[in-house]
């Protein structure tokens, strides 16, 4: 990049590094969804504005300890279902500030009682440049919850 | 010498980030909301938070928002735009395809209404300078946020000035964030670091720290803010809590910049708009981390007709207290200070309209 943007001084931190926002958002509450040897969760974005669906670069899920199998992963945005690898080229939809991301895959779990959900997300922040590149987020959280069948 | 300036009070929808963002109120309901409420007049909004699908707004939803407006009396004041360098995942975008990017966004705040489009810092002045002629095509106004670490002396900032004076138009300009002229760290912030296991050493440490910076006067380039920015990671991780740093870090030097109040003078001929940025009010009323009373003072003053922008900023953290009871009580300061310093508020929808297209040279604001 030449002459016209400035990097953000941000130098000092790492790129995992940005203010706590609404990154208690992570987890749409009670959107578990168990069907079959699949599970479905609802994921917010954890910040103030929408972002390019270019921006979102991973995401990983565990129910109960149980690892959502990254291959077997379905995205859902904006009422299309991609896999993870399309995302990178989608730099003219976004992914809106009160939209889910639902995330689906191969899981198999024990429908009834709560369930323990964890996700963590990857996401540029394609304003913020720092000495290490664009800025990329990474948010976890944790949440209890009971899982709807379908 | 001018008069009294009587600033337009008005807020942006970016205080209510977390009613929004949490599905409570959608953007027809807030903006109903601030007209209801009482305030406005001037609304400001960020095109990627609030507008489904910005910077492609197609006509109807155009019709549909400047409809609403109108209905509610509210006049735009500020469409806050970005500059997504970074959306790309294999490089960055060129000078032209991020000036081509910036274009879409400006013209969408031009076409939804908007008077003046809010851009960042990272914008240099080749940027400016491209970017002008398409502001003269569409009529609106180009302000650059000056919010911390930077303030009005920094070296970035006086870059811009330095170009605004060459090229000479009214349609260049600033946005005044009260973020760089903070008098301390904001309780609520210190209430928060507290529940997150901060100890009473760290919380001391941190405000001696900060005061020592204000006492020496902001950064003046981004070598002193790295420094700054280090030292606060190092306090937290010497104080116990290593995993507070970086956000103390940001927050301390990102949202409470230690310029004194009066250094916005020197850039008041160029200042367009107003972030009203505060971080709570106390039990009596007062903001106990941004002089507001001094900040209106220093506007009316300079006789500013520009708006003020109400921005609260401490949902970042403060997820117990209701937003828009803060934000009313943000505003009722703001009022008093104006009236204290011998003008008022511009609180009137019509006056509010007609001295915002005087502040930007237009013959009228739409609505």
């Amino acid at each position: 990049m030449a002459g016209i943007a400035n990097e953000v001084c941000l130098d000092a931190a790492d790129d995992r590094s940005v203010p706590r926002m609404i990154n208690d958002r992570l987890i749409e509450p009670d959107s578990l969804v168990i069907d079959g040897d699949r599970a479905s969760i609802d994921i917010r974005i954890p910040w103030y504005r929408a972002v390019p669906a270019s921006c979102i670069h991973d995401v990983s899920v565990r129910v109960d300890g149980e690892v959502m199998a990254p291959d077997s992963m379905r995205f859902e945005l904006n009422g299309r279902e991609r896999q993870l690898a399309e995302f990178p080229e989608l730099v003219d939809e976004s992914w809106f500030t009160t939209d889910s991301l639902r995330v689906s895959g191969d899981l198999a779990l024990e429908p009834g009682g709560e369930h323990e959900v964890f996700v963590n997300l990857k996401l540029f922040i394609p304003y913020i440049v720092t000495a290490h590149g664009v800025l990329m987020i990474d948010e976890s959280l944790e949440l209890t919850m009971a899982g709807a069948t379908r | 010498m001018t008069g009294l300036g009587s600033p337009v009070q008005g807020v942006t929808l970016y205080s209510f980030t977390r009613a929004f963002h949490g599905r409570q109120i959608d953007l027809e309901g807030l903006i109903r909301k601030v007209a209801a409420d009482g305030m406005g007049p001037g609304l400001e909004i960020i095109g990627f938070s609030s507008f489904r699908g910005f910077p492609e707004v197609d006509d109807a939803y155009v019709d549909w928002f400047r409809g609403l407006v109108d209905e509610t009396g509210l006049v735009l004041t500020s469409c806050a735009v970005n500059t997504d360098v970074g959306i790309r995942r294999d490089r960055l975008l060129t000078d032209d395809e991020l000036i081509a990017y910036m274009e879409r966004q400006i013209s969408a705040a031009a076409r939804l209404g908007f008077p003046l489009a809010r851009v960042q810092i990272s914008l240099t002045p080749d940027a400016m300078e491209k970017l002008l002629p398409i502001a003269e095509r569409l009529g609106i106004t180009l302000a650059i946020e000056v919010h911390a670490h930077h303030h009005a002396h920094h070296r970035l900032v006086q870059a811009l000035v330095d170009r605004y004076e060459k090229l000479g138009s009214p349609l260049l300009g600033f946005v005044a964030d009260w973020g760089t002229t903070t008098t301390g760290l904001a309780p609520s912030m210190v209430e928060a670091y507290r529940r997150r296991g901060a100890s009473a050493e760290l919380i001391d440490a941190a405000d001696r720290l900060w005061r020592d910076y204000y006492e020496a006067g902001p950064p003046v380039d981004d070598a002193s803010h790295g420094g700054r920015f280090g030292s606060f990671i190092e306090l937290a991780a010497k104080n116990g809590s290593p995993e507070l740093g970086i956000d103390l870090a940001i927050n301390a030097t990102g949202l409470f910049g230690p310029a004194r109040v009066e250094s916005w003078l020197d850039l008041m001929p160029w200042v367009r708009h107003v972030h009203g940025k505060f971080f709570g009010i106390d039990e009596s009323g007062e903001e106990p981390s941004v002089p507001v009373r001094e900040l209106i003072a220093l506007l009316v003053g300079a006789g500013y007709n520009g708006a003020v922008s109400t921005e609260y900023e401490g949902w970042h953290w403060n997820y117990w207290d209701d937003a828009f009871d803060i934000v009313a009580g943000e505003q009722a300061l703001q009022r008093d200070a104006a009236l204290r310093a011998g003008s008022g508020m511009q609180v009137d929808p019509d006056a509010a309209r007609r001295q915002l297209a005087s502040h930007f040279g237009l013959a009228g604001l739409p609505g």
